[in-house]
């Protein structure tokens, strides 16, 4: 009964938030109030998939909803809030009155730091974590705090699905019995040598001895193994074998999960709209955890095709003669900038471009934001010939010439521009070739308000 | 002159290795032929050799391995603090030059002893602030982010009188620790790279028998965002 009263209340709850612009959180929470183990108790569908890691997830779970939604399964998935009480709500939501889940599959963003309460209530059959990178280091400490949130978040029981690449990731696999890996062998960055500014890997996760690198994609990613303990980078099950972004594709392996190992029947070429390494590893993610609840590759490969991401973290724009293309990147977030200035590389090798950073963002936490990450961000990569001027803007624009005055960059090549407008008039006649601005989510407007966006 | 960067590989976690480039960097246009060696574990380090060092934050996994490391040359270290070497010991890097580190799980590690101060680590209290601090080395104040978990009890000599933001434990007046040309602080920024006062001050600490004429910072860039940071910090 008091089951029965608590689901109807959220729905109820969720049903009036629809009037009252409230978060989707909220009818959960004061579920989980009434009966804090409620979502022990209703009946959830036989395939629960979870999604967590530092990036991708929001872009993973968009593209894992599209494959299985176009294989024609019932599935359900938080689409806004991914802490326990945002699940509670849109699980609860979708149960019939006696407590069963409608849906075949429950599909799940967690947020890294949580999962490990999330589950608590319940157990995710597939758990899917993208990557550890260091994102908000003022609220998250850094990598290895997380690393151990989402240490405790795993269960005996699940199937993990990980990426290979990435040391911390993979050090969930050393005891673990149920493991599928991806990862990638060959990316456009990938060198014998390390060029990055840091490596969080730099000593194993799981033992703390150097860890020796045959190759590395970027930071601590790439083909390593521990001098001391097992853990090495894996075969993964789902390989990205080839990426191609002059040609807009890439090679996904999975033989291991081929009825005929090493024939080509298990190499599927797949077409890269927007040439963006994090774009791969969430199509390597989505292929891992469809194929593994049945739904074949020919499929899902079919699926991918038709997919345009909802979450429009690009955005094409006109500035006078000139097109651009706005990056939405989280600032304080070293991959997102990474893929942000490796996609730039990208689509600057076709073209002459100009590429604008702006750094604006005043934190609601603090008056002065922490600019340490400035020092991660491979910004020397911008040092190509066919990018013929790169403008800095915005409140931190002379932290960025400090940084830049630290790279190979000529200093002929770069112009600081404190105030957003200005460095649109400066645009409009000084820019070279394409525009490519890269930014966060809280200052894209100041850019994007005064410009044609197409 | 010769530079070294210790554990720049495992103890880089704030943007550390900024403050190795910008130093370099402004070294190199004052007309100083820097050599910057980068060392880690396994390898032989022979600390006299340096004109300075320099050794960066970590995971507090990271802290106790570097401490396990340094213990080989203690005596060294030693030695060279007090022959006066310029050393830079930023983020909880300085922790291991004390007496001891109480972890968060309740472990209690043997530092350097080099000073006389206790860590003591929490685990899910982290300080994340702004601040600004004052030295007499310095004639202007300095600017920067704190990041840590830990709080420091009974140093002697301190580096920073705290004008805003935290201290070495909470509301301490103090942040940091100054032993002979020693500076151990948490702040980070990288802290050579938002305060290039302190930059200019530092590079003729290293050049010690004032070799080089004119070590200044000419980058008005930097001179720009530390007085635009300075002026938002002021309540």
């Amino acid at each position: 009964m008091k089951v029965l009263i608590t689901i109807l209340l959220c729905k109820f709850l969720k049903f009036l938030g629809r009037f009252f612009g409230k978060g989707t959180s909220f009818p959960g929470k004061i579920a989980l109030k009434i009966d804090p183990h409620i979502l022990k108790k209703i009946k959830m569908p036989k395939h629960i998939l979870a999604v967590t890691g530092s990036n991708g997830k929001t872009s993973t779970v968009e593209l894992i909803a599209h494959i299985l939604t176009d294989s024609g399964k019932k599935v359900i998935y938080n689409k806004e809030s991914n802490l326990t009480a945002g699940v509670a709500t849109f699980a609860l939501s979708d149960c019939d009155l006696k407590g069963n889940m409608r849906s075949e599959i429950l599909l799940l963003e967690t947020d890294e730091r949580y999962a490990k309460h999330t589950f608590g209530h319940f157990n995710p059959t597939h758990y899917a974590i993208t990557n550890l990178c260091r994102d908000q280091m003022p609220r998250n400490g850094h990598t290895e705090f997380v690393y151990k949130c989402v240490k405790d978040s795993i269960k005996n029981g699940m199937t993990l699905i990980l990426n290979a690449d990435d040391p911390f990731v993979s050090s969930f696999g050393l005891n673990f019995e149920k493991i599928v890996y991806f990862g990638a062998n060959l990316l456009p960055t990938t060198t014998p040598e390390f060029t990055s500014l840091f490596n969080d890997a730099a000593l194993c996760p799981h033992c703390k001895t150097h860890l020796n690198y045959d190759t590395y994609h970027y930071a601590g990613w790439g083909k390593y193994s521990c001098e001391n303990c097992v853990l090495k980078k894996n075969e993964a099950d789902y390989t990205a074998t080839y990426v191609n972004f002059d040609d807009d594709y890439v090679i996904i392996d999975t033989h291991a999960h081929s009825e005929k190992p090493e024939s080509s029947d298990s190499n599927y070429k797949l077409p890269v709209t927007f040439p963006s390494i994090g774009y791969i590893y969430n199509v390597l993610t989505a292929c891992a955890l469809t194929n593994l609840i049945g739904i074949p590759m020919e499929k899902i490969v079919d699926s991918i095709k038709k997919f345009t991401p909802k979450t429009g973290r690009v955005v094409k724009f006109r500035l006078g003669t000139h097109i651009g293309t706005l990056l939405i990147s989280k600032h304080d977030n070293y991959g997102s900038y990474t893929q942000s200035i490796q996609t730039v590389l990208a689509l600057a090798k076709k073209q002459i471009c100009t590429v604008v950073i702006i750094v604006d963002k005043i934190s609601r936490r603090y008056n002065q934001n922490d600019i340490s990450w400035f020092w991660d961000a491979d910004f020397e990569f911008l040092n190509h010939k066919q990018i013929k001027k790169i403008v800095l803007s915005g409140r931190y624009c002379n932290d960025l010439a400090v940084r830049f005055s630290v790279t190979s960059i000529s200093t002929d090549k770069i112009a600081i521009i404190p105030v957003i407008a200005d460095c649109i008039s400066h645009l409009k006649t000084g820019a070279e070739g394409e525009i490519y601005v890269i930014t966060c989510f809280s200052d894209k407007d100041k850019f994007l308000s005064k410009v044609k966006v197409i | 002159m010769k530079i070294l960067h210790l554990y720049h590989d495992f103890m880089n976690l704030y943007g550390d290795i900024g403050n190795v480039l910008i130093l370099c960097h402004h070294l190199k246009k004052c007309g100083v032929n820097v050599i910057l060696e980068k060392k880690s574990l396994k390898e032989k380090i022979i600390f006299f050799e340096y004109d300075f060092i320099y050794i960066g934050s970590g995971t507090e996994r990271n802290q106790k391995i570097a401490l396990h490391d340094l213990k080989n040359y203690k005596e060294e270290i030693l030695k060279t603090i007090e022959r006066g070497t310029p050393f830079l010991a930023t983020g909880n890097s300085f922790e291991i030059f004390g007496s001891k580190i109480h972890s968060a799980s309740g472990e209690i590690f043997d530092g350097l002893s080099i000073l006389k101060f206790d860590t003591i680590e929490h685990n899910d209290k982290r300080i994340a602030e702004n601040g600004i601090y004052e030295t007499e080395f310095c004639r202007k104040p300095l600017v920067g982010f704190i990041n840590k978990c830990s709080e420091i009890r009974d140093i002697d000599n301190h580096l920073f009188k705290v004008k805003v933001g935290p201290g070495d434990f909470p509301n301490s007046s103090f942040e940091g620790v100054r032993h002979f040309n020693f500076f151990g602080t948490h702040l980070i920024g990288p802290i050579l790279v938002r305060n290039p006062y302190f930059l200019e001050k530092f590079m003729e600490l290293i050049d010690k028998n004032n070799n080089f004429k004119n070590l200044k910072i000419k980058d008005m860039y930097a001179i720009k965002s530390y007085e635009l940071t300075l002026n938002n910090l002021k309540i």
